[in-house]
């Protein structure tokens, strides 16, 4: 689907929001508070929260990560208004539940992005809910006058800069019948959920999104046999086993790349697997018979999958 | 029929009726020599309240008649507690709520494991599936 880049507003110095109309006029599907889309643009594809809009205009805000691999730089440095990207239809990994009493969003930095949908569609339905967002300090605060505005008496915010430090002390005094959702850096999520989880709080009741895979500390080449066609293909360290299949033209079905959604999930017949996906759950992974291909890998040199 | 252990919570309540108490009991042993921090609230009156006032990490623990339970049930998941975070046991004759999964009529079981349904007449057997939904256990098509 092809959208133009109608609006492009800095929110602050290292995060800009853009505003996307599809390019033929027509009205763009629906989509639910938490979705995200797939862009491509110069070549990168990306996945970013959506932060407002409906059937008219899609609304993304990305931060400028110059230590990533280029996307986000070149939606900051080369897109302009006007320009056409490709993107994908809105999915949602990232849903609100419908079980909860009182909605808990813990936000660090980006991690606000789909939070705002989220908000809106609570303070629409007169939900329950609060806001506990992070940032280094108010000028690197993106959207804090908005929130502020439209959801003032449910938000607090923690700047860095000035000593005021975002920690997990509010978990202990949730009422039961809370949902947490944590969206942030990697250490931020993992924090959090260590913390809700040791405190007691059920599995159930903690949402999370990923905006990157989970960092694979010292990722090692190995080989993979696919037993169905007898082909041996070789995995570099920089390479996923998902990337090397789709460049040797097998057709396994992706969408999220970080291991959130479990639609590249092959089943293993053989090999130790390492596995870096937030998907599967503790027994699922001990069986040692399925992966996720778009972050997992290898403990002993050789996989082979029913493929 | 025994509670299962649920590790790693902040606060254990044990909740039952006069008829619950002694089912509790062993539970209560096991918290208390693994030294976890309980509350007991037996027989209370203010139950709603005191349900609705649980943090996020507190288990509970629920035992007495089968009306009771039933009744106890509905107010906890209305307080906002979910099945993860809780554990019920009924004490002499059971009395369950079935959902009919041919017609959707919902009615009592007594004891019986195995009836045919008042509305529609299909045979059904009475499973340990809880419909949080339908408040009732679900029954399906006995062969
Ligand atoms: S593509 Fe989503 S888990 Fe791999």
């Amino acid at each position: 689907m092809k959208v133009t880049v109608d609006q492009m507003i800095r929110e602050t110095a290292d995060v800009k929001r853009f505003r996307l109309r599809a390019t033929d006029g027509r009205e763009l599907p629906r989509f639910s508070a938490g979705a995200h889309i797939a862009t491509t643009a110069g070549g990168f594809e990306r996945n970013y929260s959506l932060v407002d809009g409906d059937r008219e205009f899609y609304e993304i805000a990305i931060r400028r990560e110059s230590g990533s691999r280029g996307g986000s730089v070149y939606w900051h440095d080369r897109v302009s208004e006007g320009d056409e990207v490709e993107i994908r239809c809105p999915k949602n990994h990232f849903p609100l539940s419908f079980r909860a009493k009182h909605h808990v969003f813990f936000a660090a930095g980006i991690g606000i992005t789909p939070f705002m949908a989220m908000m809106r569609e609570l303070s629409e339905r007169g939900a329950s809910f609060e806001l506990h967002y992070a940032a280094r300090s108010r000028a690197d605060c993106a959207f804090y006058d908005a929130i502020q505005r439209r959801f003032g008496s449910n938000a607090c915010f923690y700047f860095s800069k000035t000593g005021h430090r975002l920690t997990t002390e509010r978990l202990l005094e949730l009422p039961i019948g809370s949902h947490v959702y944590f969206c942030g850096p990697e250490s931020f999520i993992h924090d959090f959920t260590e913390a809700a989880l040791s405190l007691g709080y059920p599995k159930g009741s903690l949402h999370h999104e990923r905006f990157a895979a989970k960092p694979v500390p010292n990722p090692q080449p190995f080989t993979l046999v696919l037993a169905k066609t007898g082909q041996t293909l070789h995995v570099p360290k920089n390479k996923t086993v998902l990337e090397v299949l789709r460049e040797t033209g097998v057709k396994v079905p992706y969408s999220c790349r970080v291991g959130a959604c479990g639609t590249c999930e092959v089943e293993v017949l053989k090999g130790k697997i390492d596995h870096y996906d937030s998907f599967l759950s503790d027994e699922e992974r001990e069986k040692e018979d399925t992966m996720l291909t778009c972050v997992s890998r290898c403990r002993s040199g050789k996989l082979i999958l029913n493929l | 029929m025994n509670f299962e252990f649920a590790a790693n919570k902040r606060l254990y309540l044990l909740f039952g009726d006069e008829a619950g108490r002694k089912m509790l009991q062993e539970i209560e042993k096991t918290l208390a020599e693994k030294e976890l921090p309980f509350e007991r609230h037996y027989g209370r009156s203010d139950a709603a309240q005191w349900l609705s006032q649980q943090k996020m990490g507190s288990y509970l623990y629920g035992a007495g008649r089968s009306d009771w339970v039933d009744q106890m049930k509905r107010l906890a998941e209305n307080a906002g507690f979910s099945e993860e975070e809780m554990q019920w046991l009924t004490v002499g004759a059971e009395n369950k709520q079935v959902f009919c999964s041919g017609c959707h009529a919902v009615q009592r079981a007594g004891s019986r494991r195995r009836l045919a349904c008042a509305n529609c007449g299909l045979p059904l057997s009475v499973s340990e599936h809880y419909s949080t939904f339908h408040r009732a256990y679900l029954g399906y098509p006995d062969e």
